[in-house]
């Protein structure tokens, strides 16, 4: 059970992960996939003190790379919804309702969403949508399948919760 | 020969795929419908789904395809003609191909698409699916 435990939360962290396309150019040798796969190990190990010191001492990352691993160990650390490994392309992008790029501000605004006070409701029989407005009228949704985040986004013009569950079947 | 405007045959797409999910039990492309689902008016579950969408059928008509990931927010149903139903099945085929791919190829998916595959002059790999879809297409 504790494997599973463990394999599951293995799986949960990789949601960390950055889009193939950063890998290249990012440091020569790996130096950038070396970085994340290190880190990505101590988060799921739960060793965020030595997760931080890491990060400080690793080379050839550019400050939004650094920022977005320093807001994926804190997200780890505070237990917050993780990303699902093979979703980040999905959710970042230049597209309608999404954010065009992968930030660490957009991360921390997708993930703090996910709460019981913004559950929505339920979709497609699997799927938990979480909602919040913004200061500045935004809209941050979320849909989440088994404990991982599988899309999410920002409406500039927000939608209602009947509309956030059209099509729930 | 029955045609439908790309909204329609986007409806009768997200219907086949959720009685397909439901039937199959496969709950990767319930995740995927709730993201396609389609509400006129109001658009898709996951609002860049209905672009995506229309950036398939433009392919389908002129050969064209806006990247992935690039933008498509510009397209409208309007710039595309009726589809017919092997159109809006080509159509629909790739538009979740496009995700599959997106997404790390989950096999759950990799197995619809299987399934689905379409030969023209021959059909689907599964037969029965080529019926569920002329049902959902000519519903909508």
């Amino acid at each position: 059970m504790r494997g599973v435990f463990r394999s599951v939360l293995v799986a949960l962290v990789l949601a960390g992960c950055v889009p193939r396309e950063e890998l290249r150019g990012t440091g020569g040798s790996g130096g950038f996939h070396t970085i994340q796969v290190r880190i990505l190990a101590l988060i799921a190990a739960r060793n965020y003190a030595q997760a931080y010191e890491y990060l400080e001492l690793a080379a050839d990352l550019t400050q939004e790379q650094h920022d977005r691993f320093k807001q994926m160990i804190s997200a780890a650390e505070r237990g917050l919804t993780p990303f699902l490994d093979g979703a980040v392309e999905h959710i970042f992008r230049e597209s309608p309702g999404h954010f065009a790029e992968d930030t660490a501000e957009a991360r921390e605004l997708i993930q703090t969403t996910v709460t019981e006070d913004n559950f929505v409701g339920i979709k497609a029989e699997v799927v938990r949508v979480y909602q919040r407005i913004l200061e500045t009228g935004g809209q941050i949704w979320v849909q989440v399948t088994d404990g991982t985040i599988r899309d999410a986004g920002r409406n500039l013009v927000p939608r209602s919760t009947e509309e956030l569950l059209k099509g729930r079947k | 020969m029955t045609k439908l405007d790309p909204e329609r045959a986007f409806m009768a797409a997200n219907s086949f795929l959720w009685d397909l999910a439901k039937r199959t039990n496969n709950d990767e492309l319930k995740v995927f419908y709730a993201m396609s689902s389609y509400d006129p008016g109001v658009g898709s579950g996951d609002p860049a789904m209905w672009y995506d969408w229309l950036a398939r059928v433009q392919k389908i008509q002129t050969g064209q395809l806006i990247p992935d990931k690039s933008w498509r927010g510009d397209l409208t149903a309007e710039m595309m003609q009726p589809l017919d139903a092997e159109q809006a099945y080509i159509a629909m085929f790739e538009y979740l191909e496009e995700y599959w791919n997106r997404v790390k190829r989950p096999p759950e998916i990799s197995d619809i698409l299987g399934a689905m595959r379409h030969t023209p002059g021959v059909g689907t790999a599964d037969p029965s699916l080529w019926s569920h879809w002329l049902d959902a297409f000519n519903k909508a």
